[in-house]
């Protein structure tokens, strides 16, 4: 009983942290911080957007590999939650680029390198929820979704590579030039948003544990589901 | 310049990231409930 509430209660500092790093950072980008480029302000929330979101499938990533080496069903679990979060992240991100291409470029999508990669990732970690949600069996599903979370994975190089490999108008991250304000601003947008998908990846992970034991306690009981 | 754009994507990735903690907790609390419910059942029986 102890342990859960100091859990809990773990939970909210670091949702009471994050929600603090974020009013600071978001001071810091929009109100402290002036940009010279204007269009810099988008990439407070885009940039840490899209790279939570390679940071959701990389968990994701591990948790499958470790899936197949350990066969421990928590870590399915983490991959599927972990894979979920990565998808919202992936929408931002995608939506985020969309609106901030329409700004810079003159369209919203032009099948430009690193949008049309971005999309394929997107679709790919779609198709890993899918396939789950698909399969009956829960070891075959498990299985089955850790082998091709791996194959879905192999996408996510090639949208870091799209922009050397092909002619983009995406910058590279060695192009861009920021003053340091602005580099600490956007750090700091950083450190809130990873510590915002800390909370929830926590959070998503209970609910699918809780769910987990509901389900037991409802088939042992013979009983409706929640 | 791009004050409309910006603001509309702020909006959009503060909103995703509330509605996505409003539903984890509220089925946080719903879970919870349900599973005091099964366990007080189960020792009751």
């Amino acid at each position: 009983m102890i342990k859960k509430m100091v859990k809990e209660m773990k939970r909210d500092i670091l949702l009471g942290i994050a929600v603090a790093v974020s009013v600071v950072a978001s001071y810091m980008a929009y109100v402290a911080v002036q940009p010279v480029r204007k269009d810099l302000y988008f990439s407070y929330t885009h940039v840490p957007a899209a790279l939570i979101c390679f940071l959701a499938f990389f968990i994701s990533l591990i948790a499958s590999i470790m899936y197949l080496w350990k066969r421990k069903k928590g870590y399915d679990r983490t991959a599927e939650v972990s894979a979920i979060l990565g998808l919202v992240y992936g929408a931002v991100a995608l939506i985020s680029g969309s609106i901030w291409a329409n700004a810079t470029w003159g369209t919203y999508w032009n099948w430009d390198p690193k949008q049309t990669t971005m999309l394929i990732l997107w679709i790919a970690y779609m198709g890993y929820l899918s396939l789950k949600l698909s399969i009956g069996g829960v070891e075959k599903r498990a299985l089955v979704g850790a082998v091709y979370n791996i194959l879905a994975f192999s996408t996510l190089p090639l949208t870091f590579l799209s922009v050397t490999l092909w002619q983009s108008l995406h910058p590279r991250a060695s192009e861009i030039s920021m003053a340091l304000p602005i580099k600490l601003t956007l750090s700091l947008n950083l450190i809130a948003a990873s510590l915002f998908f800390v909370y929830l990846l926590i959070a998503a992970f209970t609910v699918w544990s809780l769910e987990d034991r509901v389900n037991a306690l409802i088939y042992e009981k013979g009983e409706g589901g929640v | 310049m791009y004050m409309y754009e910006v603001f509309l994507v702020s909006i959009i990735y503060w909103t995703t990231l509330l509605v996505l903690f409003i539903w984890l907790n509220r089925r946080l609390s719903v879970l919870k409930e349900r599973l005091a419910d099964l366990e007080g059942g189960k020792r009751g029986r």
